[in-house]
């Protein structure tokens, strides 16, 4: 519905629609990061890491006041769009396994993903607004890649891992979902200058990525990854 | 973009940390400008490249003679470990454990 709705819209109109998704995912993240610290306590997770799980979870409210700015510096009567606070990513029972799973497929999956499109996004930022915002995200997206491979290697450490093997398809489907825009079809807009990449960049930078930094950094922790 | 310096960050940066064997320090990003830098984060430390063995060169209090140690994980282990003659378990040369545990 997204597709046709695009063609009718201003850039700038297009633009804030992807970016007040990204606000709701913002606060999606920083629930999933609260529910992360508390499962890593539970399981055990030296301190440094739960800290750094909390922090995370800052993090993500300050990034949707950053989107916010965005929306509202791109058009008006965009209000927030409803976050669903009770997101759990996997099955998992154990504290350990779901802060685990949480980790890898926010931190090692999703995050490393994201500050990659976010390097290639930050050259082209047109408005204030949006440089701004997408230097503090940037940022922080490092420490929240980091956290999740800071995770993975210390579980790896203290036991067995390679049950992830068979999540990995699940978590790069929903990265891929959570990241690539909607087809805009013939005609396609440049929205760079808004912080939109073309659907065809994201992908070749989702590969790239995947094949040099994430399927290398899970193999050598141990997990491997067929998707 | 330079996949590589991603992977030195993210991965190599990320499970110094896990491991115990650096600080959280401030991202290499903030202060930067596109160009993603080396994963020395924190100015005592630097990574190799992927696949090769995690070592870092330790600023061990100043000592310049202290050459390169090996970072071994979690001790007490194998790798990091050594027992002499008398049953006295220590540190192998070179060896670092992580999270501050010992042999």
């Amino acid at each position: 519905m997204l597709g046709h709705l695009l063609l009718t819209k201003t850039d700038d109109e297009v633009a804030a629609d992807i970016w007040r998704v990204r606000e709701r995912t913002e606060h999606e993240a920083a629930a999933l990061f609260a529910r992360l610290a508390s499962d890593m306590s539970e399981a055990g997770v030296p301190d440094t890491l739960v800290t750094l799980a909390k922090r995370s979870s800052d993090d993500e409210r300050t990034h949707a006041g950053h989107c916010r700015r965005i929306v509202d510096e791109l058009s008006v009567g965009h209000d927030p769009l409803e976050p669903d606070l009770d997101i759990v990513l996997g099955n998992e029972r154990t504290p350990l396994r779901r802060a685990l799973y949480t980790s890898v497929a926010l931190g090692c999956i999703t995050e490393t993903l994201s500050t990659a499109l976010l390097i290639e996004m930050r050259p082209h930022a047109r408005l204030g607004v949006l440089r701004d915002g997408l230097d503090a995200i940037l940022a922080d997206e490092v420490r929240h890649s980091r956290l999740g491979w800071a995770h993975l290697a210390f579980e790896a450490e203290r036991g067995e891992v390679s049950w992830l093997d068979a999540s990995v398809p699940a978590m790069v489907r929903d990265a891929l979902a959570a990241d690539v825009p909607p087809d805009a079809g013939p005609g396609v807009r440049d929205l760079r200058a808004l912080g939109i990449l073309a659907r065809a960049d994201v992908k070749r930078i989702f590969e790239l990525t995947f094949e040099t930094t994430i399927v290398p950094g899970l193999a050598r922790f141990g997990v491997r990854s067929s998707a | 973009m330079d996949h590589g310096k991603l992977f030195k960050v993210l991965v190599i940066g990320g499970a110094m940390l896990g491991m115990g064997c650096l600080e959280e320090s401030p991202s290499p990003l903030a202060d930067s400008g596109t160009a993603l830098p080396d994963a020395s984060m924190p100015s005592d430390a630097s990574v190799v490249a992927p696949g090769d063995d995690a070592a870092i060169g330790v600023d061990a209090g100043g000592d310049s003679d202290a050459g390169e140690l090996i970072v071994c994980g979690i001790c007490p282990n194998e790798e990091c470990c050594e027992t002499d003659e008398m049953g006295n378990a220590a540190t192998r040369a070179g060896m670092l454990c992580c999270w501050g545990t010992s042999c």
